[in-house]
């Protein structure tokens, strides 16, 4: 952990990372979270997933608020492990074969029940620029 | 014969099926290889043990829900909406768990279905790991 929080203000940027999510990705994510059972079948079967009116099928959102958890621990460490909050909502789709890239800006630092805290913006957008994901986060410093 | 579960059936209060979990190092490694592995999380972590990416929560998000409504499980088209986390404590390698909720909002907005419950996620003695509010569009 490089980051010096002690030098953080407002309006810096977080660390970026980016994923190109393949069908593999989506598949394996679904087993962890479906338990195997593969019920929704837009994630897997591109025929039902143009049936539901998408190009292709879809990648679940978690996966890029993943993402986004792994940058908030890349910039906080413990302080995201330990007493982090996100929220984010998903805006639109990620297909199979789009890239996810986080993205975050500090939006304010101050104190929350007796421990500094510092609040993010945070988004996802596509390899288009179209942002994916929406949301903010915090944790303590 | 069972009783069709739809949106109109699931009520804001309903209490969600407790379920159990063991965290598995194989979970966390099959979870890592989808969104990258972090030194951070090894047994040299600031916690002494190995721990999981906090985000992992996501692998345990639906069971409680669609063990209440097995039926809505079985519907293609679903669409997560909105995500919450806190993440209190982290969750650790070979760790057990409980997760327990309710339903606490449904609405229709734009002509589709949204439900909302709440998730908390307890070890063997009742301390609150992780809370979670998840909202999904239905499809039925």
């Amino acid at each position: 952990m490089n980051y010096q929080l002690s030098r953080i203000k407002k309006g810096d940027f977080l660390p970026s990372v980016s994923k190109t999510v393949t069908q593999h990705d989506i598949n394996a994510y679904g087993f962890l979270m479906e338990g195997g059972k593969r019920t929704n079948l837009i994630h897997y079967n591109r025929k039902t997933a143009e049936e539901w009116g998408f190009k292709d099928t879809v990648a679940h959102g978690t996966i890029g608020l993943g993402l986004m958890s792994e940058v908030m621990t890349m910039f906080l460490g413990r302080g995201w492990v330990e007493g982090g909050k996100i929220s984010v909502k998903f805006i639109k789709p990620v297909f199979c074969n789009d890239t996810i890239i986080v993205k975050g800006m500090v939006s304010e630092l101050g104190r929350d029940r007796e421990a500094s805290r510092i609040w993010v913006d945070m988004w996802c957008e596509n390899q288009y620029g179209d942002k994916v994901i929406v949301g903010s986060a915090s944790g303590t410093i | 014969m069972q009783e069709k579960i739809t949106f109109d059936k699931i009520n804001v209060g309903d209490e969600l099926v407790p379920r159990e979990f063991i965290l598995s190092e194989d979970l966390i490694q099959q979870y890592e290889k989808i969104i990258g592995t972090n030194l951070f999380y090894s047994k040299d972590s600031p916690f002494g043990y190995r721990i999981a990416p906090p985000s992992i929560a996501t692998a345990f998000l639906v069971h409680s829900f669609y063990a209440t409504y097995p039926q809505l499980e079985r519907v293609s088209g679903r669409l997560h909406a909105k995500q919450e986390f806190e993440f209190i404590r982290p969750l650790r390698s070979g760790q057990k768990f409980v997760t327990t909720g309710r339903v606490v909002d449904k609405y229709i907005k734009r002509g589709k279905k949204y439900i909302c419950y709440e998730l908390i996620y307890k070890d063997i003695d009742g301390n609150e790991l992780i809370k979670a509010k998840y909202y999904e569009m239905l499809t039925e």
